[in-house]
C-alpha cells in the first residue's frame, strides 16, 4: 500500500484548487477522497502521478470545476421549491387582498385602506422580487436575465406608486411616472431588440411587445387623473365669488345695525349679539379645520386662501374631529348653536313660519352615501375644501338672515 | 452522475439522498470514500457512486441541516465525517418508506410479480 507524504498531499491539493475547487471543506473531501483511493487501490509499481492523473476524470464530466458548480447550485436554491410555494401563495394572497379591498373601497366599508396595503405589499415585495429570483435561475441566458430583472424591478415600481395612489399618498405621482417611463421607453423595447431576432421567439415577442405598449400606454395616460385643471380653477373662482360676497354681506349688515333707531336697536340686540357669537364659533371651526389639516398655525390659516390648499389632505382626521362630540369645536355643536340663534330670534317676536326656510338643517341622502343626518351630510365626509366652502356660504346666510330679521321688525313697527 | 455499472442514470436519479441518508441511518457516521465503497460493496459492484454527485450532495444535506459533521485529523489531512440529524433521521425515514411505496407501485404498474390466473 502506497502511503500518500505531505509533499504530495500538497500536491494533490494545489491541483484541486488550481482546477477551479474554492470552497475549502469541499477541497479537503476531496483531497482525503483522492488520498484514500490512493492508498486503498493504487497497483504496486504505478507511478503517483500516473495513477493521480488516472483517477481524477473519476469525479467529473469534463473538468473538476463541475463539482464546485454542483455544489453551489444544490446550496443555494435549496429553497427552490419553498420559493416557488411561496410565490403561488404571495400570489393568491396578493391578488385577494387587492380585488377585496377595492371592493370595500367601492363600498365604502372599513378595512379596504388595510386590505389594499397589505395586498400591494406582499406583491410588490414578495411575489415581484421571488419572480426575479426563480427567474434568475431558471434564464440561461444572460441578457434574459438582465433584461427580465429591469422589467420586474420597473414593476415594483409602478405596483408601489398604484398602491400610493390609491392610498392618497405622497410621492406616489413620481413613483408611477418613473416606473412607466421606464417600462415603455426602457424596458419594451429592450425587450423586443432582444428577442424579436431569435427565430423561435418573434412572433411572441411582436404580440406581447404590442400587449406592453397598449397597457404601458394606457397607465401613461391615466396615472395623472385628478381633477382637472378648469374644474379646480372654476371652483376657486367660484369661492373667491362667495368670499367677496361674505365680506360685503359683513359691510351691509353693519350698516344696516348702524341705521337703526334707538328703540329698535334695544329690541334686535339679543338678535344681533346671537348671530355674531354664532359667526365667531363658525370662524373658529373654519380656523381650526385648516390648521388641522393644512399644517400651519392660527395666524395663517385665518387668512389663508382656499387656492394654497391641499385638497383631500388629512381628510379623515378632520372628520372625525368635527364629528367627535367631545371635542370643542364639532358639527353637532354647531347644529345646536344654530338651533338656538333661530330660538332667540323666535323669542324676539318671528313665527316659526317666517323661519321655515332659515339655515336648513334637514339631513340629505346622496347616492353615494344613502340618507344621512345634517352634521354627516357636511362634515363626516369633508375635506377641508367642502367644510371652508359650506361655513362661508353658512355666514353668508346668517347675514343675510339677520338683515332680513331686521326688514321684517322694521315692518312690524 | 452517477457511474451505474448494470443500470442506466435515468433510472437511479434522485435516488442519491435516499441512499446516502439510509447508509447514514444504518452506520452511523461515514466520511465521503468510505460511502463510495460501503455502495459498492451491498450492491455488489452494480451500483456506484461517483464522487462528483456524492460531495455536492452531502454539502447541500449538511447545509439543510440532514448532516452533521466532524472533523478528524489524519496526520495534516482533514478527514469530514458525515452523521444524520434529527431531522435526517426523519428525512432517511420518509424517502425510504416513500421509495419502498414507489417499488411497489411500479411492480404493480409494470406487471412485475405474477398473479394468480396470470400464468
Amino acid at each position: 500500500m502506497h502511503r500518500v507524504s505531505e509533499k504530495e498531499e500538497q500536491l494533490i491539493l494545489d491541483d484541486i484548487k488550481r482546477r477551479g475547487v474554492v470552497t475549502e471543506d469541499l477541497q479537503h473531501n476531496l483531497l482525503d477522497h483522492v488520498c484514500c483511493i490512493i492508498e486503498n487501490e493504487m497497483p504496486e509499481g504505478v507511478s503517483f502521478l500516473g495513477f493521480y492523473e488516472s483517477i481524477i476524470p473519476r469525479f467529473f464530466n469534463k473538468e473538476l470545476k463541475e463539482l464546485q458548480v454542483e455544489t453551489d447550485n444544490l446550496i443555494r436554491f435549496k429553497n427552490y421549491y419553498a420559493m416557488k410555494k411561496t410565490l403561488y401563495i404571495a400570489g393568491i394572497v396578493s391578488s385577494l387582498m387587492t380585488i377585496l379591498g377595492a371592493i370595500f373601497k367601492t363600498f365604502h366599508l372599513q378595512g379596504a385602506s388595510v386590505l389594499i396595503v397589505l395586498g400591494g405589499l406582499s406583491f410588490s415585495f414578495i411575489f415581484l422580487p421571488l419572480i426575479i429570483a426563480l427567474k434568475f435561475k431558471d434564464e440561461e441566458s444572460k441578457t434574459d436575465k438582465l433584461v427580465f430583472g429591469i422589467g420586474f424591478l420597473l414593476a415594483i415600481l409602478v405596483s408601489v406608486g398604484v398602491m400610493f395612489k390609491l392610498m392618497h399618498w405622497p410621492m406616489a405621482n413620481i413613483l408611477m411616472q418613473v416606473g412607466i417611463t421606464g417600462f415603455v421607453f426602457g424596458y419594451v423595447p429592450l425587450y423586443f431588440i432582444t428577442r424579436v431576432r431569435r427565430p423561435e421567439l418573434k412572433f411572441n415577442t411582436m404580440v406581447n411587445t404590442v400587449l406592453m405598449l397598449a397597457c404601458g400606454g394606457f397607465l401613461y395616460a391615466m396615472f395623472n387623473l385628478g381633477h382637472s385643471h378648469y374644474v379646480r380653477d372654476s371652483f376657486f373662482v367660484m369661492h373667491q365669488n362667495m368670499r367677496h360676497q361674505v365680506d360685503n354681506s359683513n359691510q351691509e349688515l353693519e350698516e344696516r345695525t348702524a341705521e337703526l333707531n334707538d328703540s329698535l336697536k334695544i329690541d334686535v340686540q339679543n338678535v344681533l349679539e346671537a348671530t355674531a357669537a354664532l359667526k365667531s364659533y363658525i370662524e373658529r371651526i373654519r380656523v381650526n379645520s385648516i390648521v388641522t389639516t393644512q399644517n400651519t398655525n392660527e395666524v395663517n390659516a385665518a387668512t389663508m386662501n382656499i387656492t394654497s390648499m391641499s385638497w383631500g389632505v388629512s381628510a379623515e382626521r378632520l372628520q372625525d374631529e368635527l364629528m367627535d362630540p367631545e371635542k370643542e369645536l364639532n358639527g353637532l355643536e354647531l347644529k345646536q348653536k344654530i338651533l338656538d340663534w333661530k330660538k332667540t330670534i323666535v323669542e324676539s317676536g318671528l313665527s316659526d313660519e317666517d323661519l321655515e326656510h332659515w339655515v336648513d338643517l334637514d339631513g340629505m341622502t346622496t347616492l353615494e352615501f344613502g340618507k344621512q343626518s345634517w352634521e354627516e351630510a357636511h362634515f363626516g365626509h369633508a375635506t377641508v375644501v367642502s367644510v371652508v366652502t359650506y361655513l362661508d356660504q353658512l355666514s353668508l346666510e346668517l347675514n343675510m338672515r339677520t338683515i332680513q330679521y331686521l326688514n321684517i321688525k322694521e315692518e312690524q313697527r | 452522475m452517477y457511474i451505474c455499472l448494470m443500470y442506466s442514470s435515468e433510472l437511479i436519479k434522485g435516488t442519491l439522498k435516499t441512499i446516502v441518508l439510509n447508509l447514514l441511518k444504518e452506520e452511523g457516521r461515514m466520511y465521503g470514500y468510505e460511502i463510495t465503497q460501503r455502495v459498492k460493496v451491498l450492491t455488489e459492484d452494480k451500483i456506484q457512486i461517483t464522487e462528483g454527485a456524492l460531495y455536492p450532495t452531502l454539502h447541500a444535506l449538511e447545509k439543510n441541516g440532514e448532516l452533521e459533521t466532524e472533523k478528524e485529523y489524519i496526520g495534516k489531512r482533514v478527514r469530514k465525517y458525515y452523521r444524520l440529524t434529527d431531522q435526517g433521521l426523519e428525512t432517511a425515514n420518509d424517502r425510504v418508506s416513500e421509495f419502498s411505496d414507489f417499488v411497489n407501485t411500479m411492480k404493480f404498474l409494470l406487471d412485475l410479480e405474477p398473479r394468480l390466473g396470470n400464468a
